[in-house]
C-alpha cells in the first residue's frame, strides 16, 4: 500500500494498492474521525481483496473511497 | 488576449567587476558600493540586527554560505520593482526595467533550526567559487554582492523568511536604480507575445515550482503560492520578478530569485518563437501536494489550461524532490492525452554510482525527458581561504545538527547541500561534475 506506485513496480511488488496521501496512504486526516476510519477500512479492504485476485507481476489497484469520505 | 499584450523592455547594463567606494555608480563596467550605506539601508528593518557587505568574484579562492536567496539588482523605471516586496502589488511584465547583468545580490543568514529534521528546515545552502564545483551554482559567474546578516531572536519562522527576503531585495533596487537612472544601456531586450507565423507550433512552458510554508516557499507578487490552483501567468512576469524564491530547505533542487529573473526555457522559447514555434504563454503550478486527490486536481487544471492557451506542445519543469515530480508527470500525462506533446526536465537520483533508479515516480507517456544533473554522489568540498555568509557550516539537521568549519574541507554524503545544483530550468551549464 503506497502512493509511489511506480517505485514499487520496480521491486517488483506484485499488488499494489494505491495509497490517500503522501504521508497517509491508509488514512485521510482531513476527514473527520468517525469518516476516516472509513477511509482505513476501504484501504484495508481493498488490500485483502487484491490478495485473492491472480496477477502477472506488478499490477496497480485504485481504491474507491468515494463512500468512504 | 488581453495577457498576450505586454511588452517588457529590459535595458542591459553589464558588470564586469565590482569595489567598494564612496558611492554607487557604474562606469565602464565597474561597479562601485557604498559598504556602509548599503548595511545602513538593511537595518532600517528592525528585524535585522546585524548586515556586513562583502563581495565575492569568479574565481576567488572562497565559498559562500548560509545561503538565503540571490536576486539581480533590477529596478523598474515606472514602478513597481519587486511586488509585494518593495513596492505596492501591481502587475508586472510591462514598462521598462533595468537589469545588472553579471552582478547578484545574495543574503546569508544562518536562520534559527526550530523544526530540525523536518521539510521546513533552513538546510545549509553552499556555493563554491573555484574548482569544478563552482560550475553548478549560479553565483560562481557573478559579482557577488553578499548580504551577511542577522535576525532577532524572537522573531517567527514568517517573519525571518520575510526579513531575509526583504533586505536582499531591498538592495537589489536600490543598487539597479542609483547606478542606473539616467544612464544608456549596454543592449537593450525586448520580450513581447503576439504576432508571429500563425502555422508554427504552438508550445506552452508548464512551470511547477514548490511552496510549504517558510523556508520552503515560492513567493508570488509577495505572498506564499502553497495553495495555488495553476494559473495561466504572463512569462514576462517571471522574468520582471513576479516570482520570488524562499526554498532554503532545498539547496540543490531549488530555484534562486535570479534563474526566475532569467529563466532560460522563457529566454529560449522566446529566441525561438517566430522561427520554430509560436510561444503561447505559461502555465505556473505547485507540486508537492500530500494528497493524491490534490495532484489529480492540479494536473487537470494545468493540462486545461494549457489546451486553452491552444498548445500544440508543452516543455515542463519541476523543482525540489521527492513527490513533488508526480503533479508535473501526471500534469504530462494528461496533456498527452490531449493531444499534446510534451518535453520533461528533470533532474535525477541514481544512487551514489549512478546505476539505481533515476526518477522516483514515472509515467509511460514521459518519452523525451531531459536531464538537468543528479545529486547523489558524495563529494568532498576542499579548503578555501575565504568563508563568505558564516564562519561553519550546519549539516545533518535530522540529526541534531553538526558543525564544521566554512573554510573547508567539507565531507558531504551527497550534494543536496549545494546551491543551485540541479538547475532545473538549465541555468548552470553542466548537470553533474567529477571531483
Amino acid at each position: 500500500m503506497t502512493t509511489l506506485t511506480t517505485l514499487a513496480a520496480e521491486v517488483r511488488a506484485n499488488r499494489i494498492v494505491a495509497g490517500v496521501r503522501i504521508p497517509h496512504p491508509v488514512s485521510d486526516p482531513t476527514v473527520a474521525p468517525d469518516k476516516e476510519i472509513d477511509v482505513r477500512i476501504a484501504v484495508a479492504r481493498r488490500a485483502l481483496d487484491v490478495l485473492t485476485l491472480a496477477v502477472e507481476g506488478p499490477t496497480v489497484f485504485a481504491v474507491d473511497l468515494a463512500k468512504a469520505r | 488576449m488581453a495577457a498576450a499584450r505586454g511588452r517588457l523592455e529590459r535595458r542591459v547594463f553589464d558588470v564586469s567587476d565590482v569595489s567598494f567606494g564612496p558611492r554607487i555608480r557604474l562606469a565602464g563596467g565597474l561597479l562601485e558600493l557604498d559598504r556602509a550605506a548599503i548595511a545602513d539601508l538593511v537595518l532600517l528593518d528592525d528585524r535585522l540586527t546585524r548586515c556586513e557587505v562583502q563581495l565575492v568574484s569568479p574565481g576567488d579562492d572562497a565559498r559562500i554560505v548560509h545561503i538565503c536567496d540571490t536576486a539581480e539588482p533590477q529596478w523598474r523605471v515606472g514602478g513597481g520593482t519587486f511586488p509585494g516586496w518593495t513596492s505596492p502589488i501591481r502587475t508586472v511584465g510591462d514598462g521598462v526595467a533595468h537589469r545588472l547583468r553579471g552582478a547578484g545580490v545574495t543574503v546569508c543568514c544562518e536562520l534559527p533550526w526550530r523544526k530540525t529534521g523536518g521539510i521546513q528546515t533552513p538546510r545549509e545552502n553552499i556555493a563554491e567559487m573555484r574548482g569544478p564545483l563552482a560550475a553548478l551554482n549560479p553565483l560562481s559567474h557573478l559579482r557577488n554582492i553578499v548580504l551577511e546578516v542577522a535576525v532577532r531572536d524572537d522573531l517567527s519562522d514568517e517573519e525571518c523568511d520575510r526579513a531575509v527576503h526583504v533586505a536582499e531585495l531591498r538592495v537589489a533596487e536600490h543598487v539597479a536604480r542609483e547606478a542606473t537612472r539616467d544612464h544608456e544601456p549596454d543592449s537593450v531586450e525586448v520580450f513581447e507575445l503576439g504576432s508571429a507565423d500563425p502555422t508554427l507550433p504552438r508550445v506552452v512552458y508548464i512551470c511547477q515550482i514548490t511552496s510549504q510554508g517558510p523556508y520552503a516557499a515560492t513567493f508570488y507578487y509577495g505572498g506564499y503560492l502553497d495553495r495555488l490552483m495553476p494559473t495561466i501567468v504572463h512569462p514576462n512576469e517571471i522574468l520582471d520578478g513576479a516570482l520570488v524564491d524562499g526554498n532554503i530547505a532545498g539547496p540543490w533542487i531549488r530555484t534562486p530569485t535570479i534563474v526566475h529573473q532569467n529563466n532560460p526555457v522563457i529566454t529560449g522559447l522566446y529566441r525561438d518563437h517566430g522561427r520554430e514555434l509560436y510561444f503561447a504563454g505559461m502555465v505556473l503550478l505547485r507540486g508537492h501536494y500530500y494528497g493524491m486527490d490534490d495532484k489529480y486536481r492540479v494536473a487537470q487544471q494545468a493540462s486545461k489550461l494549457a489546451g486553452w492557451l491552444g498548445a500544440d506542445g508543452a516543455v515542463l519543469t519541476w523543482e525540489n524532490a521527492g513527490n513533488g515530480i508526480m503533479e508535473c508527470l501526471y500534469t504530462l500525462q494528461e496533456c498527452e492525452r490531449l493531444g499534446i506533446k510534451t518535453v520533461f526536465l528533470t533532474w535525477e537520483h541514481g544512487g551514489a554510482l549512478g546505476d539505481d533508479t533515476p526518477l522516483q515516480f514515472y509515467v509511460p507517456e514521459a518519452d523525451a525527458i531531459v536531464s538537468t544533473g543528479s545529486m547523489d554522489e558524495p563529494v568532498v568540498l576542499p579548503k578555501v581561504e575565504r568563508a563568505v555568509g558564516g564562519d561553519t557550516v550546519r549539516l545533518n539537521p535530522q540529526l541534531g545538527g553538526e558543525r564544521h568549519p566554512a573554510v573547508g574541507p567539507i565531507e558531504l554524503s551527497w550534494r543536496l547541500e549545494l546551491y543551485g545544483g540541479a538547475g532545473h530550468v538549465g541555468e548552470t551549464r553542466y548537470g553533474r561534475v567529477d571531483v
